[in-house]
């Protein structure tokens, strides 16, 4: 599947919803924040937000320096 | 346009000298500032979490604007590794308190702010009463449980909370504000993440000159909500990417089911924060981890003075090894020891060393699970090593 993440095309991504997402990405779930399609999603949201070709995701991983 | 959060009423006895005039003349010009927003800073009194790489800049800049009253809060000491980011405090500093650096630093930059000192850190024994008399929260801290402590204390007294975050090339910033209508920090992360998984800049590193950006920005915003000008950064986290010169907005939602800031709230006191981050439990499985054979660094020093047969293998990254080394050492990176073990006897009496003695203790139980007999770990690492041993190992 070809996704945007952070606003760069990623092709041959293999995931089902976002929850499996964060996952194929190798990225830590309890510290990141996903952005699918303009929406901001809770946790708890991550499995029925379903990916599609072409959506459009931001995700940040929180950060606690200062 | 946003209102301000300064109640006119306070303005009535605000009054600049001719000096006070001049030396902010600059924001009295502009239509948006004038009299009227000069005198809601004086007015106005800021607390900040921390003054290190963000505080730093907060503070002075806070203080340069004209801020009424300052108050930090910080119960630690300047050392030599916070001077590359935190602007407040200078080498002549070092081994002192920072409350007191920061203090002398603001006056230099404008002596008619009132600087409050709390010489601690922020926990919820005194977050309540020390918050309390503000106006605007910032947070400048490095941790999780001060994260959410400044958070949930922001909660209950109704006052803006004013967030920013550095890692390594990388910073956040956003106001939290349920009070105003924005979502807090428990709605953006309701737990917080285990201990380890979002590593200090101790532990990671930070580019010095990233809090300036931060930090800035923070102020910024404590600014625009005391002038009631522009639009706050709230509902909006702001991520910096230093590396490609970057900035993303994210947005952030309100959440309904929030246990401090939502309708039916769980929680309505401020908690043991070490305890809700994890932070004893990981403690104690830590001292769990290094529960393996060790050597002291004098008990080290011995050895080698006795020319007793050994291998020191040092367990770092190469980029470590180049900053400093215990003479002898050998490196094998943690990473690659289970590839290379068969670069090692298991006849051979091996001596662990990293940085502080975690990683060489997990290259221990790896060598002993192969079956290596003869092994020690350097209590304390290469750090202790410099401490008890040899002062010219640069600690880093």
């Amino acid at each position: 599947m070809t996704l945007w993440i952070n606003g760069e095309k990623r092709t041959g991504i293999d995931a089902y919803d976002v929850a499996e997402l964060v996952v194929a990405l190798g990225l830590p779930a309890p510290a990141v924040l996903v952005e699918h399609n303009g929406v901001a999603l809770r946790r708890a949201e991550w499995e029925a937000s379903v990916l599609r070709e072409e959506d459009r995701l931001e995700i940040i991983r929180i950060v606690a320096g200062g | 346009m946003s209102h301000s959060i300064i109640d006119p009423s306070r303005l009535e006895r605000i009054e600049f000298s001719n000096d006070e005039i001049a030396r902010y003349s600059r924001h009295l010009i502009m239509p948006e500032v004038t009299m009227e927003g000069q005198k809601r800073l004086k007015a106005a009194s800021v607390l900040c979490i921390g003054t290190g790489g963000l505080g730093s800049p907060i503070a002075l800049y806070l203080a340069a604007a004209g801020i009424g009253r300052l108050g930090l809060v910080d119960g630690d000491t300047v050392d030599f590794s916070n001077l590359q980011r935190q602007i407040l405090h200078g080498t002549k500093d070092v081994g002192r308190k920072k409350l007191n650096s920061a203090r002398d630093s603001i006056r230099e930059v404008n002596p008619n702010v009132q600087v409050d000192l709390y010489d601690t850190f922020f926990t919820a024994e005194n977050a309540r009463q020390i918050a309390e008399p503000y106006d605007v929260i910032i947070d400048g801290t490095d941790n999780f449980p001060t994260r959410y402590c400044s958070n949930d204390v922001s909660v209950f007294l109704k006052k803006p909370n004013v967030y920013g975050s550095i890692f390594r090339f990388d910073g956040q910033a956003t106001v939290f504000a349920p009070h105003l209508g924005g979502p807090c920090y428990r709605c953006m992360f309701p737990e917080p993440p285990p201990p380890g998984m979002v590593p200090s800049c101790a532990e990671g590193g930070v580019l010095g000159v990233l809090p300036g950006v931060i930090g800035v920005i923070q102020a910024i915003e404590a600014i625009k909500l005391i002038m009631g000008i522009g639009e706050p950064l709230m509902g909006r986290l702001l991520h910096f990417d230093a590396l490609k010169l970057k900035f993303r907005e994210f947005k952030l939602r309100k959440d309904p089911k929030c246990p401090v800031c939502g309708p039916n709230p769980t929680i309505t006191d401020l908690v043991d924060y070490e305890q809700f981050c994890g932070i004893p439990q990981a403690k104690a499985a830590e001292a769990e981890e290094t529960l393996v054979p060790a050597i002291s660094a004098l008990d080290l020093k011995a050895k080698l003075g006795r020319g007793d047969r050994f291998v020191l293998l040092d367990v770092r990254e190469p980029f470590e090894f180049d900053i400093c080394r215990i003479p002898g050492a050998r490196l094998i990176p943690l990473g690659e020891l289970a590839a290379r073990m068969s670069e090692l006897d298991s006849a051979d009496e091996i001596v662990l060393q990293c940085k502080s003695g975690m990683r060489s203790a997990r290259a221990l139980k790896l060598l002993q699970e192969a079956g290596f007999g003869k092994l020690w770990n350097l209590d304390g690492g290469i750090l202790a090593w410099s401490e008890t041993v040899d002062s010219s190992v640069p600690k880093y």
